[in-house]
C-alpha cells in the first residue's frame, strides 16, 4: 500500500475508534485502576473481550501468513518502561488513547497530560543520544543479548517457524486463559450484586419506610 | 434484559404470530411488551441512539477489535506511541532546525517525517471524539480546578512519555497489538504495567485521602 493510503486508512481508523471510545467512555487507565481501587470491571471486561476477539483474529492469519507483527527485541526496558507508564498514567487519569479522546471532548486536563507526555518523550530522547539504551530497532537481533539486557523477539510467528505448530494454537491457548479471567469476573460481579441486594433487603426491613431508590445500583461508578 | 430488547417492529409482529407459548423469544417478547417505557428500536432509532446514550464499552471494543483486525492486515496493529514520538521528533526538529542533528536519537531511532501512518491514527482519534462529542452535545471545555490535579497531571504525562519510549511500545500496543500476537514481550509489558498501575493506584489513593 502506497504510504499515502496507509495514512488514510490510519485517520478513517483513528476516526471510527475517536466515536467508539467517545461513546463509550472505555478508559484503557479505568480498566485496571477501578478493577484495584472499587473493584468495577466496566472497561475491563471490554479490555478482556477485545483482547480475545484480537487473538484468536492475530493468530488466524498469522497462520496463514498474513498480517503485519511487529518485530522489536523485549528485555528489561519493556518492564520498566510500562512500569512507569502504569504509574504515569493513574497520576494523569488517561493513557494513550483517552488522553486524544479527551482532548478530543474539550477536556484541557488531557490536552496537558498529552503536552507533557511528549515533554517525557523528548527528555528520553536526551538520555538515549547519551547512553543509546536500550538498542535501536534496526540494531536488534532478535536473540538474548545479555550485555544490553534484551531477551530477545518470539511471537506467534516465530514459534510457527521454530516448532512447526500452527500460530493459531498458541492463540486459542491465550484466548482460553483470558475467557477464564473473564469469567472469574462475571462471577465475582455476581456475588457483589448479591452482597447488595441482601444489604439493600436488610435495610428495607430495618426502615419500615420505602426501599431507598439510590441503592439500586450495585457499584457507583467512578466519574472519569 | 439486554438480551429480551425487541430488534424491530417487522420481528415482533413475526414472532407474536408464531409464538407457542414457551418458546424464549416468546418470553422475551412479553418482557418487552410488559415493559412499557422501552421503545423498540427501529433502524433509524438505533443510529440516533448512539449520539444519545452511552455505548456498552463491551460493544465498542469488539467493533475496535474487529477494525483493528484489518488494520493488522493492511498496514499493521493499532498503536499510539510511535505516532507520538513522531510528532514529538516533528516539533522538535521545528523548534530546534538543524540543531536537532545533535541527537542521535532522531536520526537512528525515529527520523521525523509527516508521512508516518501511525501519526493520523491519533490524529483521527482527536477528530472522531470532537465530532462524536458536539453531535451528542458533551463538548464543552473542562479544566482541572485544583493545583494539586495539574501538578499529578504533568508528572504523570511525563511519566507515560518517558516510559513509553524506554518499553518502545505504549499501552496500544501491549493490549491490542503485541500480547494478541502471543508475543511473549506482551506478558512482561502486561505485568510491568499492572505493576505501575497497582503503586500508581496507591499513591492516588494517597493523594485523594489526605
Amino acid at each position: 500500500m502506497s504510504p499515502v493510503g496507509e495514512c488514510i486508512v490510519a485517520f478513517v481508523f483513528g476516526t471510527v475508534v475517536g466515536v467508539l471510545v467517545q461513546r463509550s467512555r472505555f478508559c484503557n487507565t479505568a480498566a485496571l485502576r477501578d478493577a484495584m481501587l472499587f473493584n468495577s470491571y466496566r472497561n475491563t471486561k471490554a479490555l478482556l473481550v477485545a483482547m480475545i476477539i484480537l487473538t484468536i483474529g492475530f493468530t488466524t492469519f498469522i497462520s496463514i501468513g498474513e498480517g503485519h507483527t511487529m518485530h522489536f527485541d523485549v528485555g528489561l526496558n519493556t518492564v520498566a518502561g510500562l512500569f512507569l507508564f502504569g504509574i504515569g498514567m493513574v497520576l494523569a487519569g488517561a493513557c494513550t488513547v483517552s488522553t486524544w479522546v479527551k482532548t478530543g471532548e474539550g477536556n484541557i486536563g488531557a490536552l496537558w497530560a498529552l503536552i507533557f507526555t511528549f515533554v517525557g518523550m523528548f527528555l528520553f530522547s536526551l538520555i538515549w543520544s547519551w547512553n543509546f539504551w536500550p538498542p535501536a530497532p534496526a540494531s536488534m537481533t532478535g536473540k538474548i543479548n545479555v550485555e544490553a539486557l534484551q531477551l530477545g523477539f518470539s511471537n506467534a510467528a516465530t514459534l510457527q517457524e521454530k516448532l512447526g505448530i500452527p500460530a493459531i494454537v498458541f492463540g486459542l491457548v491465550q484466548a482460553g486463559v483470558l475467557l477464564l479471567i473473564y469469567r472469574a469476573i462475571l462471577k465475582k460481579e455476581a456475588a457483589q450484586q448479591a452482597r447488595h441486594k441482601a444489604a439493600q433487603e436488610e435495610r428495607a426491613r430495618k426502615k419500615a419506610a420505602p426501599a431507598s431508590d439510590n441503592a439500586a445500583e450495585p457499584v457507583a461508578e467512578p466519574a472519569q | 434484559m439486554d438480551k429480551c430488547r425487541p430488534r424491530g417492529i417487522a420481528l415482533k409482529t413475526e414472532l407474536e404470530q408464531n409464538c407457542s407459548g414457551k418458546d424464549k423469544a416468546c418470553l422475551c417478547l412479553r418482557q418487552g411488551s410488559r415493559d412499557r417505557t422501552e421503545k423498540p428500536a427501529t433502524a433509524n432509532g438505533g443510529r440516533m441512539d448512539l449520539f444519545k446514550k452511552t455505548l456498552d464499552p463491551v460493544i465498542a471494543l469488539a467493533a475496535i477489535a474487529v477494525l483493528d483486525i484489518f488494520l493488522f492486515l493492511l498496514v499493521g496493529s493499532w498503536t499510539v506511541g510511535g505516532g507520538e514520538t513522531m510528532m514529538t521528533g516533528l516539533a522538535a526538529e521545528a523548534v530546534l532546525g538543524d540543531d536537532i542533528d545533535r541527537l542521535p536519537f532522531w536520526s537512528l531511532v525515529f527520523q521525523p517525517d509527516w508521512g508516518y501512518w501511525k501519526i493520523y491514527i491519533s490524529l483521527g482519534m482527536l477528530f472522531g471524539a470532537f465530532v462524536a462529542a458536539v453531535l451528542s452535545k458533551e463538548f464543552y471545555l473542562r479544566m482541572p480546578r485544583r493545583l494539586g490535579e495539574w501538578v499529578m497531571i504533568t508528572i504523570g504525562g511525563l511519566l507515560m512519555g518517558f516510559g513509553i519510549r524506554l518499553a518502545f511500545i505504549c499501552n496500544v500496543s501491549t493490549f491490542f497489538g503485541i500480547t494478541p500476537e502471543v508475543n511473549f514481550g506482551g506478558y512482561l509489558a502486561i505485568s510491568g504495567i499492572i505493576a505501575g498501575a497497582w503503586v500508581g493506584s496507591l499513591i492516588y489513593k494517597r493523594i485523594l485521602e489526605g
